[in-house]
């Protein structure tokens, strides 16, 4: 990771990224207020209590359904439009315990982003208590205790959000009072993209994770803390925070429109590995290929992107089922939609194919808008690419002189650029539709059948032939490495004034179809056996 | 020009997002346009630099710095650079008529081109030898397309008159020329040979759906 992870050992930001939240005005706390009143109910009082014992416990297979489960169900049940009871008043039922107040605030801000509307003061508080987590985890010696990996991506993962959230509601300046415009400009170091970055740096680098994946899964160091070489990637809450740490890298970039950046962050993480530490939580898995995929697209690797959504949609199909109850089935839902819409949208400029079920979800869900996008209509482009595409953010504050609306503008950005480049590649299409109908045809012919002028044609062709010479990684490979090749759905070449086209021959795919059947008869064979237990067992 | 590059790299380690880099950054890149060198990274640093803090944006340093990812096609630099551009950035004059030589790059216009090139000469002031950089991608492209080119269509496409045409495939080695035709080395795009496309089996998809299998006695 060269160059990418920075050393973060000068203090000095971490103290000032740090707010004093009192500065900001008090109506903004009247919901704080409202919460005094607000009883909480005994079995809620139970729950924290009990939450946090086997939090201290360190029991995590429990503490783990009680933040997936447990949580979620209080949730539904107790606080379906209000948040959850105030930190100062849960403190309570918790001992006053600090470290587990705040994974708890880090939950109930959490709660309020997703089911309420957050108040500025509330925006600024989830921030400084992200400040105060990261800053415990970093600074304050070794955790003790254990977290379950789902939790710790959701941490990561949330953290990016808000900011994202961040980023837009800032740049919304049109309903903003005096105070709120005041005191956003007075507070640049909120939410701000440069602390972001540091603390997810410091992250990868305090875990100690790239030495830990680079020497095959395993720590470089000792794990005793005593130790002169201890090392962090021993202990489980470092490692994962640090792995997903470096995903949050990869989706900080791309919301920033820094795809090679983004695929860099990558580098030390293994994607043959059936245990690397993404596959752990689904969620994580998913994050981590639709960002790189979206990488891919951006960067005009559409083969790499058929290849790897390919593939990755099957997965998502096989594990999906296993999800149908959980909180994150809508999330895995819409991120498949999107997926595959960004497969739709790299097919028609592949000259791939893929497998079968994952073609048939495709004509299903966009078998329309595909053969709209290889007829050309530009349309259909920008609105499955704003579709799938992640919600962009502009890291800078905005001038708060002029109060406008531009939260907007960096996705129109994006937008106008990858526009930019489907225009270019339009000729690709009806060049190829053209010439694979001959096999060897003047020019100039050629030119008038596409009624145009031969010298915009020769250029038409020139465009084919760059457009179709694409950088290409393969599954071994790092993702932002690769090569060039020549991608092209038709092959052909110019002697003089005459256009070659060369046939393309697809040999049969025998290796497919004997495990397609091997399949079959394996099914098979399991019905047998299910008839045949079952007329047993009625015997 | 190497020292630099190793204190830029240095640099990028330790504070990749701090602004006070810039004044590195920027001389880098007018380093990499007098020298012909080509840093594309470092690059797209001091771009993410000027998105972080636009009132720190130095026009004409971006426009260098996307005159020299655009000599760098087929590369997708160019690309990259543009989505680090902001809406402001992208009217400024220099950078406007830059992001129009791509479309025109890209687009196979290499006429165009060359036509918007000679009436904006003094953008790519302080970049020697751009000119010879655009003409090898746009060469490469051509010996993908062709088998066999007029050299006078070629003239028109590398902007370049009959003598300076042949001195300059002389120096990429293209010297088969007879009547005015010339003829490109032979490779793998542009000789009347069938394509095929293989079955692309890994092992590893093998594996995985053989192990979802339980093999019953």
């Amino acid at each position: 990771m060269n160059g990418l992870v920075e050393d973060s050992r000068s203090s000095s930001w971490k103290k000032n990224s740090r707010t004093d939240s009192n500065m900001l005005n008090s109506s903004d706390l009247s919901d704080r207020d409202a919460d005094v009143h607000f009883v909480v109910p005994e079995s809620v009082q139970q729950f924290l209590s009990y939450f946090r014992q086997k939090f201290r416990e360190g029991n995590v297979s429990e503490v783990h359904t009680l933040y997936e489960t447990s949580f979620n169900r209080y949730s539904e049940r107790y606080f379906k439009t209000t948040s959850w009871p105030n930190p100062e008043i849960a403190a309570k039922y918790v001992d006053n315990d600090e470290v587990f107040l705040l994974f708890y605030k880090e939950l109930y801000y959490r709660h309020i982003y997703s089911r309420l509307q957050p108040t500025l003061a509330q925006r600024v508080e989830a921030w400084d208590n992200y400040c105060d987590l990261f800053n415990f985890i970093l600074n304050d010696g070794i955790v003790d205790f254990d977290l379950p990996p789902s939790w710790l991506w959701d941490i990561t993962d949330e953290f990016i959000y808000q900011f994202e959230t961040w980023c837009h509601y800032r740049n919304r300046l049109k309903n903003k009072t005096e105070e709120e415009l005041a005191y956003l400009k007075d507070n640049e170091h909120i939410w701000n993209v440069n602390f972001l970055l540091q603390y997810l740096h410091a992250m990868v680098n305090k875990s100690n994770i790239c030495p830990w994946l680079l020497n095959g899964n395993e720590p470089v160091g000792s794990s005793d803390p005593d130790d002169d070489d201890f090392d962090y990637s021993t202990i489980p809450v470092y490692r994962f925070l640090g792995y997903f740490s470096i995903i949050g890298l990869l989706r900080v970039h791309c919301l920033l429109g820094d795809y090679k950046l983004a695929l860099m962050v990558l580098q030390p993480l293994d994607f043959d590995d059936n245990t690397a530490l993404f596959t752990r939580v689904t969620a994580c898995y998913i994050s981590l290929y639709y960002y790189m995929t979206f990488a891919f697209l951006m960067l005009r690797r559409y083969e790499d992107a058929v290849r790897v959504l390919g593939s990755t949609l099957l997965h998502i199909g096989r594990i999906k089922q296993h999800h149908t109850r959980s909180y994150q089935y809508e999330q895995i839902h819409k991120r498949t939609d999107q997926m595959l819409a960004l497969l739709a949208i790299s097919l028609v400029f592949s000259s791939q194919n893929v497998d079968e079920s994952v073609n048939s979800m495709l004509r299903e869900k966009f078998g329309d808008k595909m053969t709209r996008m290889r007829q050309g209509e530009e349309s259909v482009f920008e609105e499955l690419f704003i579709y799938a595409c992640p919600k962009f953010v502009s890291p800078c504050s905005p001038d708060y002189d002029r109060p406008m609306d531009r939260h907007m503008e960096a996705s129109y950005l994006q937008t106008k650029t990858f526009m930019r480049e489907v225009r270019q590649r339009l000729a690709v299409p009806e060049v190829k539709s053209f010439l694979s109908l001959y096999t060897s045809i003047e020019l100039c012919k050629l030119a008038q059948f596409m009624e145009t002028t031969e010298e915009i044609f020769r250029s038409f062709l020139l465009c084919f032939k760059h457009k179709t010479f694409v950088f290409c990684g393969s599954p071994g490979q790092a993702p932002a490495e690769g090569s060039f090749v020549c991608c092209a759905p038709v092959s052909f070449f110019v002697d003089n004034d005459v256009v070659r086209v060369m046939d393309t021959k697809t040999e049969s795919k025998f290796g497919e179809y004997f495990l397609q059947h091997i399949g079959k008869l394996q099914e098979f064979i399991q019905i047998l056996e299910q008839k045949k237990k079952s007329s047993t067992s009625t015997e | 020009m190497e020292e630099l590059s190793q204190q830029v790299n240095d640099l990028l380690q330790s504070r990749r997002y701090d602004p006070d880099i810039l004044i590195d950054l920027e001389r880098y890149v007018e380093a990499q346009c007098l020298e012909g060198a080509y840093d594309g990274d470092a690059n797209l640093a001091c771009l993410k630099l000027y998105q972080f803090y636009p009132e720190k944006t130095n026009f004409s340093i971006v426009s260098k710095i996307l005159l020299k990812a655009l000599a760098a096609l087929p590369s997708s630099d160019f690309i990259s650079c543009l989505y680090l551009l902001g809406e402001k950035t992208q009217r400024e004059v220099p950078v406007a008529t830059v992001i129009s030589w791509a479309d025109a790059l890209e687009s196979g216009n290499f006429v165009d081109f060359w036509n918007s090139l000679q009436n904006n000469k003094d953008i790519i002031k302080g970049l020697p030898g751009i000119e010879d950089s655009f003409r090898e991608f746009m060469l490469a492209v051509i010996s993908r397309t062709y088998f066999r080119i007029h050299l006078s269509v070629l003239q028109k496409l590398l902007c370049l008159s009959q003598d300076d045409l042949i001195r300059f495939l002389n120096k990429h080695g293209m010297t088969n020329i007879t009547n005015d035709i010339l003829q490109f080395p032979s490779t793998e795009e542009n000789q009347p040979r069938p394509k095929t496309i293989g079955e692309q089996l890994p092992l590893r998809k093998v594996l995985e759906s053989l192990s979802n299998y339980s093999i019953h006695s």
